[in-house]
């Protein structure tokens, strides 16, 4: 297959609207010191240090996540395929579970150092 | 009794759009089998019946298509009443009208390559938006940049095989003549 000129633009179009989400996911990540659930427009932040659980209501039932231990992870969640709950406990800053199904988001979050001194690609 | 002299077997589909409608929610069943890591990281073969058909089939018809699409992939993946079939749907929607312009403003100057992967970009972005708006709020940022990349990635793959069939495929090639005369 022989690629035109405007197929190369096409592809370097996507790879810069990666790293333009790139930059502003990860530009101004800290320590990971909270944990960030949102749901249907609501945001709840509870820090990563103490434990407890938090069930947080979604258009099929209840996703129970586990805060503590530094970690949050989802415990149960109503979907059918779990892979929230597969996805296991999250700790550094700009990582993510969600349960697309019912609708919860959870990343984790925190003001302070810089993990990294720098990232170059 | 006009005599037909081609050589290769003549593929006359009754119905365009359902054949290729039927493509689609096999390709979605395919889709639906593979694992997947993460949630909603798709490779997008159910898309590729669109892809061929903007050589073959009207924009009206690749539209009826791509309802074909969201409501038989609705079906399998039992997404029908949820939020996942808004997304599905304005997705493929957003990115089908981006491969339609591009196939007929640009044409010739792009290969399947470059429609695939701004098609995807188009549904992907579409997608993100819906995600930010809808229910992740500020999180859906986060899931926006390996969400983008590996659509780039598979995108092109598709673009790829999707070229060399349209070249290569006497089937398709016969539907096309089919359809013209």
């Amino acid at each position: 297959v022989k690629l035109k000129i405007l197929d190369f633009l096409a592809i370097a179009a996507s790879l810069a609207a990666v790293a333009a989400f790139s930059i502003y996911a990860y530009a101004g990540g800290g320590t990971g010191t909270e944990a960030v659930i949102e749901s249907s427009g609501d945001t709840w932040i509870y820090p990563l240090d103490e434990t407890r659980t938090v069930r947080i209501r979604g258009p099929l039932g209840e996703t129970t996540i586990e805060i503590g231990d530094g970690k949050a992870a989802v415990s149960d969640s109503p979907c059918p395929d779990k892979l929230c709950v597969l996805a296991g406990p999250i700790a550094d800053p700009g990582q993510w579970i969600a349960c697309l199904p019912n609708g919860v988001m959870v990343h984790i979050g925190g003001a302070g150092a810089e993990k990294y001194d720098d990232i170059s690609y | 009794v006009r005599k037909n002299t081609t050589t290769y077997p003549i593929s006359k589909p009754r119905d365009p759009v359902a054949f290729f409608g039927a493509l689609c929610m096999f390709l979605s069943t395919v889709e639906y089998l593979i694992p997947k890591p993460v949630p909603f990281l798709r490779v997008g073969i159910a898309n590729l019946p669109l892809l061929l058909g903007l050589y073959v089939l009207s924009p009206g018809q690749l539209f009826l298509v791509a309802l074909l699409k969201i409501f038989g992939q609705a079906l399998i993946g039992g997404t029908l009443f949820s939020y996942v079939f808004v997304f599905s749907a304005l997705g493929t929607a957003a990115g089908l009208s981006v491969m339609l312009a591009v196939r007929y403003s640009g044409s010739g100057r792009l290969s399947a390559v470059g429609t695939s992967v701004l098609g995807a970009l188009a549904s992907n972005l579409t997608q993100i938006a819906l995600a930010r708006v809808m229910i992740l709020g500020k999180g859906a940022w986060l899931i926006a940049p390996p969400f983008l990349a590996v659509g780039t990635v598979t995108s092109i793959l598709l673009g790829l095989f999707a070229e060399t069939f349209q070249r290569r495929s006497k089937w398709l090639a016969s539907v096309k003549r089919s359809l013209e005369s």
